[in-house]
């Protein structure tokens, strides 16, 4: 019979002004 | 709510009306619009925001474990928290 799963990585985001 | 409260199980995060989420393709990232700043997100922070459709954030939390290994749960709160304080995300 899958489906490639991603390891997690945390929520990060950069804030450009 | 406002974003010192715990996002809890039951709470149903949007996108707040006066930001938009979109894919920068030069940047090969989704970016969170709003009036002041620009937010580039790393997969996990945009498919957390794009899964803020109507659902709960327990509901939330088990797509991502349909997509993810070893998914923080509370990576996911903190993240919400964080965009909740930042009036990106409205939580009900």
């Amino acid at each position: 019979m899958t489906t490639a799963r991603s390891e997690w990585e945390a929520p990060e985001f950069d804030e450009i002004g | 709510m406002d974003g010192g409260e715990v996002v809890e199980d039951v709470r149903r995060p949007r996108l707040a009306p006066h930001v938009r989420l979109r894919f920068d393709a030069v940047r090969g990232r989704h970016v969170l619009l709003s009036p002041e700043t620009v937010a580039v997100l790393n997969a996990t922070s945009a498919d957390i925001l794009l899964l803020c459709d109507g659902r709960t954030v327990a509901e939330i939390v088990a797509e991502l474990r349909a997509r993810y290994d070893h998914v923080e749960e509370a990576d996911v709160r903190e993240f919400l928290r964080q965009m909740a304080e930042r009036r990106c995300v409205e939580v009900r």
